[in-house]
C-alpha cells in the first residue's frame, strides 16, 4: 500500500514536475511486480499537477503498475481531483474507474484500508477536522436547539414558572420514585450504565409527553441514567460559571453547611433550589443504602458533579469538581448536600416546596385569582426562600405523591 | 542509547468497570486494589527501559461515565497510544468497542495506535464466573475473538491481562510503549 500526499507537492515554479514523475515512476516500477492499493491524499494540497502532466503521468505508467493496482483511494476529493481523475477514467480507461474509491475523511479510510501504517500529516489532519462533522458522541445537545423540546433541554425557568409555582418537573418526581421503591439496593446506581437506546427512548417519552416504562426499557438504571441526563442538557446548567467565585469560597468557610445554607442556595434562582431538595433527598436516601448499593457520598459526589456544570470550559468544570480542593468547591457542595441534607434542605426549602405547591393546587382550583391564604402566597416572591423561612400551614398534597 | 528519554503518552479507555483504573494500579504500584470508588481523570507517569531506549511514558485514567464525556477530548490530545481495554467477562465492553470507540478514536486523536486488551483474564479458570456466565446464556471472550477484534479494529495487537494476579500487566505497558516507539522509527524519521 503506498500514500501519495498532495500537500506535498512542491509549487510547479520551483520544481520540474517532469523530474518529479521520473522519480515516481521509479519508485512505482520498483513496487508494481506486485499487487498494490494507493491511497492518495488530496486535501490540504496548496498546489495541484495540471491535467496534461497528469495524462501524461498516467500514459508513461508501464503495464504492470497499472495493472496490479488494486484499488486507488482518494481521501478528500475536491472538485478538481474528483473531476481530473473521473474524466481520465472515462477516456483512458473503464477499467481504471472502476478501481477509484472516493473517501471522504479519515475516520471512512479506516474502514477501508488498514490504516496503522500510514502517516498522515498535519495539512491533511487539518483539511479533515474542517470537513468532519463531529460524531453524535461528542457533541452535546446546544446544537440541536431547533427542535421544540419540552421536558429535557429547557429552561428552568420556562419548565418550573420562575417562581417555581409549577413545581418540579415529572421527570425528576417519575425517576425519584422509581427509583426509591424498584432499586435502593440496586449496587452501582448512578455509576452503571444502561444502554444508550433506552435512555433516549425514555427521554423522547417525556419530550412527547408520554411517561415511560422504565421496567421495560430495562429498570433502574435508565431512571438514573435519564435523571442524569436531564440535569446534563439543561440549557443553563445547575451551577452557571458566573457562581464559581462564590463556589470556591466553600473550602474556606469553617462550616460548609452554614456556607450552602446562608451564601450559596440565596444565590440560585428558586426554581434550583427546589430541583436541588428533590434531587438532593433522593441521592441521601441512596447514601442511606450505601452498605448494599456500595454508593457512597464521595462516589456520587464523582458520578453526579459533572452534570451540573456547562461552561465553554470543559477543563475549567470538571477541575472545580474536585472534593476538598482549595480552589474547586462543588465536588465540596455536592458531597456536603447529599451526606448534610436534612441540616441544608430541611426546614426552609422543605417549607418553599409544600407552600409553593399548596399555592400552585390552590391557585388552581381559584382559577388562577391567587386567592390562597396570606402567607404561602407571599413566598414565590421572596429574593431567598432560605432567608425568609415561613412556615407551612397545610401538609402538602405532593409530599405523599412523591412518598409513595 | 540516547540520554534524552522518549515521552510517551498512553491513555486507557475502555467500558464502564473494565478495570481501567486496577490495571493502573496494578502497573503502578505492583499491587492489587479490588475496591469500589468511582475514579476521576487521573495521569501519572512511568519510566522504564526498552531495549536501551529511556521512556518516560505518562499514563492517562479516563473515566468511561457518560457525566465525563466532555473532557475526553482534553485527555487524548496527542496521545501516542490508546490501551483500549475490554473484560473477558462482559459482552456489553465488547460490544462498546465496536460501536463507540472505534467511531470515536479518530475523532479524539487520529494519530494514536491502539493496542487492545482483554481485562480480567484470571477468569478464564474461575468456575463460579463460569458458572454464572452460563446460566445467563453468555460466556466469556474467547481468546481468538480478541484477536479477530483487534484486527478488525486495526489495533495494534491483543493482549490479555489479569490486574489480580498481575499476569500479562507488564506486557500490555511494553507492547505500547513499543509500537510507539517503532511508529515514530518508521515514520518520523
Amino acid at each position: 500500500m503506498f500514500a501519495f500526499y498532495c500537500c506535498n507537492l512542491p509549487a510547479p515554479a520551483a520544481v520540474n514536475y517532469d523530474k518529479l514523475l521520473d522519480v515516481l515512476l521509479e519508485r512505482l516500477d520498483a513496487v508494481s511486480t506486485s499487487e498494490y492499493s494507493l491511497v492518495l491524499f488530496a486535501g490540504g494540497a496548496s498546489h495541484y499537477p495540471t491535467w496534461s502532466w497528469t495524462l501524461q503521468a498516467y500514459s508513461r505508467l508501464s503495464r504492470n503498475i497499472r495493472k496490479n493496482l488494486k484499488a486507488l483511494y482518494v481521501v478528500h476529493p475536491s472538485m478538481w481531483p474528483k473531476f481530473l481523475l473521473q474524466t481520465m477514467g472515462m477516456i483512458v480507461s473503464p477499467k481504471f474507474a472502476s478501481k477509484l474509491v472516493w473517501v471522504d475523511n479519515l475516520a471512512r479510510l479506516q474502514t477501508l484500508v488498514p490504516t496503522e501504517k500510514l502517516v498522515v500529516p498535519p495539512a491533511v489532519l487539518r483539511y479533515n477536522q474542517q470537513q468532519e462533522a463531529p460524531s453524535s458522541f461528542l457533541s452535546f445537545s446546544r446544537k440541536t436547539t431547533t427542535k421544540k423540546a419540552t421536558v429535557f433541554e429547557e429552561d428552568l425557568d420556562v419548565l418550573m414558572g420562575v417562581d417555581g409555582s409549577k413545581g418540579c418537573p415529572q421527570v425528576i418526581l417519575d425517576c425519584a420514585q422509581f427509583i426509591r421503591t424498584q432499586g435502593l439496593e440496586t449496587e452501582g446506581l448512578f455509576r452503571k450504565a444502561p444502554a444508550v437506546t433506552a435512555v433516549q427512548e425514555a427521554k423522547r417519552a417525556y419530550n412527547e409527553g408520554k411517561q415511560p416504562d422504565f421496567d421495560a426499557l430495562g429498570g433502574v438504571h435508565v431512571a438514573c441514567a435519564l435523571l442524569k441526563l436531564w440535569f446534563r442538557e439543561l440549557p443553563e446548567p445547575l451551577i452557571p460559571a458566573s457562581l464559581y467565585p462564590t463556589v470556591r469560597e466553600v473550602e474556606k468557610s469553617p462550616s460548609k453547611v452554614d456556607f450552602i445554607r446562608m451564601r450559596l442556595l440565596p444565590s440560585l434562582s428558586i426554581p434550583t433550589q427546589l430541583v436541588m431538595y428533590e434531587l438532593f433527598s433522593l441521592l441521601h436516601d441512596v447514601v442511606a443504602h450505601q452498605a448494599t448499593n456500595l454508593m457512597t457520598a464521595v462516589n456520587l459526589t464523582i458520578v453526579w458533579s459533572p452534570n451540573f456544570v456547562k461552561s465553554d470550559n470543559a477543563v475549567l468544570d470538571i477541575g472545580m469538581c474536585a472534593i476538598g480542593v482549595q480552589g474547586a468547591g462543588i465536588g465540596t457542595i455536592v458531597k456536603t448536600c447529599v451526606e448534610e441534607f436534612d441540616a441544608i434542605f430541611g426546614e426552609s426549602i422543605g417549607t418553599l416546596r409544600r407552600s409553593n405547591s399548596l399555592a400552585t393546587s390552590v391557585a388552581s382550583t381559584h382559577d388562577g385569582e391567587g386567592e390562597v391564604d396570606g402567607e404561602g402566597a407571599n413566598v414565590p416572591q421572596a429574593a431567598s426562600p432560605v432567608a425568609s423561612p415561613v412556615a407551612s400551614p397545610a401538609a402538602s398534597p405532593t409530599r405523599a405523591d412523591s412518598a409513595q | 542509547m540516547s540520554l534524552e528519554p522518549t515521552r510517551v503518552k498512553a491513555v486507557v479507555a475502555g467500558h464502564h468497570g473494565v478495570g481501567k483504573t486496577t490495571f493502573l494500579i496494578r502497573l503502578r504500584t505492583g499491587r492489587f486494589e479490588e475496591y469500589y470508588f468511582e475514579n476521576t481523570h487521573d495521569t501519572f507517569n512511568l519510566d522504564a527501559t526498552l531495549d536501551h531506549s529511556n521512556i518516560e511514558c505518562s499514563l492517562w485514567d479516563t473515566n468511561a461515565l457518560e457525566d465525563y464525556m466532555r473532557l475526553l477530548p482534553y485527555v487524548f490530545i496527542s496521545a501516542d497510544v490508546v490501551i483500549l481495554c475490554f473484560a473477558i467477562d462482559n459482552p456489553d465492553s465488547v460490544a462498546d468497542i465496536r460501536e463507540r470507540w472505534v467511531r470515536d478514536l479518530p475523532e479524539l486523536e487520529p494519530h494514536a495506535r491502539i493496542v487492545l486488551v482483554g481485562t480480567k483474564s484470571e477468569l478464564r479458570s474461575d468456575p463460579a464466573t463460569l458458572e454464572r456466565l452460563r446460566l445467563c446464556g453468555l460466556a466469556l471472550s474467547p481468546y481468538t475473538a480478541g484477536s479477530a477484534l483487534a484486527e478488525e479494529i486495526f489495533a495494534a495487537g491483543y493482549y490479555e491481562c489479569s490486574a489480580k494476579t498481575g499476569h500479562g500487566v507488564q506486557e500490555v505497558f511494553m507492547a505500547a510503549t513499543l509500537l510507539v516507539l517503532i511508529t515514530r522509527h518508521l515514520f518520523v524519521n
